[in-house]
């Protein structure tokens, strides 16, 4: 087999490979973020005040 | 329309929240799976090859998916009509962001026409072809016409009657065009099982090297465009921080298995022809994959054919939303007349903004040479692809601490930046588009700006993310060394005026002072005049101090973030200095507070913070050093506020025991000629310990005034150093000033994005 057509496998089943992990992981962040955020009553402005002066 | 229409403004009338996770996952499949990518496949395979036609839709994949995760951030943090408009409004302002719907508005209407034109196309060629119409040659057009006006108007109708039959009959066309092609793409892969030599059709895999996978990107990009329109439909999905990000991710995905799949069965489809496959498909250029797939399967044609009466409706179907929504948009923050964002009573839909866009669709199809116009539309989207990623770094930089983010793209910022500098290489492809489109899209850009500058600029209402100017008078022209003084309450204004003052003599200075009336989300800016008076009486003391000696102005704005506030106020004066107090409280998780730490962070001049700073006179000064970027503004700092005369500033550094430490004395002497000042004025002093905030402390207790230089940036100097000078600053009691000196570069690199 030719190096291009192992290079270009290579690159293609890293592309699609990359693809789907990188779905998958950001599948997981927005899970994680809406379950850590319904469990959290609603957040109360938190600044009220002025800090600088 | 008989039913009672009412302004969005008179009665809160918004639009309904109907679509799921499906329907807008669908729409952006839609949306992107156009009749573009039946002609790119038989195109790319000409000029890359078998193996780059598949390489060509994996990279693009990638680069696509890098752009859909600044699109779902921005998105998720920000889930409301108008999509790139939004993002780019709050990132860069008004200017552009008018100018960004402006033109998401028409390329999405001029795409439509597009998919119009091309519903029409095929129908009529088919049906011609089966003799159901007979038609000569010259009548052909004139009824692609009629039926391209025909299918437009029954997809704006669709759109007029509510977001909900938009995203189901988007929704069933779109499934049917996913069975079509994934059956095509299944029928490959059982060809190239059942008959392994087809394989052989891949040979040579790049016969003209890699070089030409940059031209087939470029020219098959168009075909990953389309997912914004999920960022459309902020306000009509249901759980939106959680969907869109979802659907946009999901919608790549499968585009991205589906092109992939057809890409390799149009090669394995090809049999004794003769010639290599890949110079047979090419030889049919556009139409190499429907001659390739009629080879693969015994009704291929008229599968490809059903396979683009499905793409290109989907497709219009949900450019028209696209397009309505962004001029719903636009009409909604008055940057449009408002009339655009009038919502119909009884669908729930923006029926004017539906109405606006029919008039752009139908003129296109029906007036224009839709093919060549169309193309412009590939211009814009990939200027907003590039604006998009920009948008995400910049908000996530400069505000990211107040939104709340449904989903935090991983690889910041690596992914955005990626994405930015793929799409400029591959803007190259676009001297190939027509010359018509290089006239349409500099004409609509300059019309916008025409109106922008005569309309917009002057109606728009301030959005929940602005900073809003109330009372203002500036100084007219800056002539030198500019300081901006951020007050909040008169008790304290007077002794930062002092320290001001003394910042004025010694730079010569003008002065400006400002006063941010921070405005809770959960008030709109118009319940805002009723804190004015704490930053009217801060600002007359302020005044009483230094109008008299400088060039003075000064400013009220209302904000959300204080701290925002001031950065861009800041930018905006092109101040060189920021003076500013700090009461000592921070809430936790910060090193000096959430509108200090900000502060520190994204202002680009130098910076003065000053805490339990009283009028008195300073003969004591202590400057702890370590040699970082700010030791030099720390030592001038010490300069302007020691007593000239029986003064003495300590510039003292501890070290660690058995590490050699900073030579202060030479540092001093290197250096203080550069300042300019007086030299017998600083006493260097070094210690070892093994305790450093403890040493300071001590050593710290015996001066009237310290001056340390804010920790050094960076997650790895503050994973080594510590926030050392932070830690000091907030155990420390007496007057302290905490400097940080601008960077040129970084300053530069922070104004922009």
């Amino acid at each position: 087999m030719k190096t291009d057509v192992i290079v270009g496998l290579a690159v293609i089943a890293g592309s699609l490979g990359a693809i789907i992990f990188l779905t998958l992981w950001c599948r997981r962040i927005i899970e994680n973020l809406h379950s850590k955020r319904s469990k959290q009553p609603q957040k109360i402005s938190e600044e009220t005040g002025n800090e600088g002066s | 329309m008989k039913e009672a229409n009412i302004r969005q403004s008179e009665i809160a009338v918004g639009l309904s929240r109907e679509l799921k996770l499906f329907h807008i996952t669908m729409m952006g499949v839609g949306m992107m799976i156009g009749a573009g990518v039946f002609i790119g496949i038989g195109n790319a395979i000409k000029i890359a090859g078998a193996g780059g036609v598949v390489l060509t839709f994996c990279l693009n994949g990638v680069i696509a998916l890098f752009t859909a995760m600044s699109y779902a951030e921005l998105s998720s943090a920000m889930p409301r009509a108008g999509g790139t408009y939004n993002f780019s409004r709050i990132a860069f302002g008004r200017g552009l962001g008018f100018l960004t719907g402006w033109m998401e508005w028409f390329a999405s209407s001029v795409a439509g026409s597009l998919y119009a034109i091309t519903f029409a196309m095929y129908t009529t060629h088919y049906l011609s072809q089966l003799g159901l119409i007979p038609l000569a040659d010259f009548q052909l057009p004139v009824v692609e016409k009629l039926v391209g006006v025909g299918i437009a108007g029954l997809f704006l109708y669709i759109n007029y009657r509510g977001a909900s039959q938009t995203g189901t009959t988007g929704a069933l066309l779109t499934l049917g065009q996913m069975i079509t092609l994934s059956f095509i793409a299944l029928a490959g892969v059982v060809v190239a099982f059942f008959h392994p030599e087809r394989l052989a059709n891949f040979e040579p895999f790049l016969p003209h090297g890699w070089s030409k996978l940059l031209i087939t990107m470029g020219l098959t990009y168009v075909a990953f465009e389309g997912f914004e329109v999920i960022a459309q439909a902020g306000d009509e999905t249901i759980q939106p921080r959680r969907n869109l990000p979802k659907a946009m991710l999901y919608s790549i995905l499968l585009v991205v298995l589906t092109y992939v799949g057809l890409s390799f069965a149009s090669v394995v489809a090809v049999k004794d022809v003769g010639e290599p496959a890949w110079i047979w498909i090419g030889k049919y250029g556009g139409k190499g994959f429907g001659q390739a797939i009629s080879q693969l399967l015994p009704f291929g044609s008229f599968l490809t054919t059903v396979a683009v009466i499905f793409a290109s409706t989907s497709a219009l179907n949900a450019t028209i939303y696209s397009a309505t929504r962004a001029s719903y948009a636009l009409g909604r923050d008055r940057m449009l007349p408002e009339i655009l964002a009038c919502i119909s009573k009884k669908n729930l839909t923006p029926y004017i903004a539906v109405l606006f866009t029919a008039g752009i669709v139908i003129s296109v199809v029906a007036f224009l040479p839709t093919i060549d116009v169309a193309s412009s539309a590939s211009m814009m989207f990939l200027f907003l692809f590039f604006l998009v990623n920009l948008c995400a770094i910049r908000i996530r930089r400069q505000m990211g601490d107040e939104l709340t983010y449904g989903f935090i793209m991983p690889l910041f910022p690596f992914a955005p930046v990626a994405a930015i500098i793929t799409q400029v290489l591959l803007a190259l492809w676009l001297i190939h588009v027509s010359l018509i489109a290089w006239i349409v899209v500099p004409v609509w850009i300059i019309s916008g700006i025409i109106i922008y500058h005569a309309y917009a600029k002057h109606k728009t209402v301030v959005t929940q993310d602005e900073v809003m100017v109330l009372e203002e008078e500036p100084i007219p022209q800056k002539r030198r060394y500019r300081i901006l003084l951020a007050v909040a309450n008169p008790a304290n204004a007077v002794q930062l005026a002092w320290h001001c003052y003394r910042f004025c003599q010694a730079k010569k200075a003008e002065v400006e002072v400002v006063h941010m009336v921070p405005v809770p989300p959960q008030l709109s800016f118009p319940d805002a005049p009723r804190y004015i008076l704490t930053g009217e009486e801060a600002i007359g003391e302020a005044m009483l101090y230094l109008s008299a000696n400088f060039r003075f102005g000064s400013t009220i704005r209302y904000c959300r973030s204080i701290s925002r506030g001031i950065v861009s106020t800041a930018s905006e004066r092109k101040a060189d200095l920021l003076v500013m107090g700090w009461e000592g409280y921070r809430r936790r998780g910060f090193a000096l507070g959430s509108t200090i730490d900000p502060v520190l962070k994204r202002t680009t001049c130098n910076v003065a913070i000053l805490k339990n700073c009283r009028q008195q006179r300073y003969r004591r000064v202590l400057v702890p050093f370590a040699g970082g970027p700010n030791s030099m503004f720390a030592l001038e700092t010490a300069s302007i506020f020691v007593e000239k005369e029986a003064g003495q500033v300590t510039v003292f550094h501890v070290s660690l025991p058995g590490k050699t430490g900073v030579d202060v004395e030479a540092f001093l002497r290197r250096n203080l000629p550069l300042l300019k000042v007086d030299s017998s004025l600083f006493k260097p002093k070094s210690v070892a310990s093994s305790n450093l905030l403890k040493t300071l402390l001590d050593e710290a207790r015996q001066y009237d005034l310290v001056v340390i230089g804010a920790s050094r940036e960076g997650l790895f100097q503050q994973a080594v150093m510590g926030k050392l000078p932070e830690e000091f600053a907030r155990q420390y009691e007496k007057p302290l000033i905490m400097v940080k000196a601008s960077h040129p570069i970084k300053s530069f690199v922070r104004k922009w994005i």
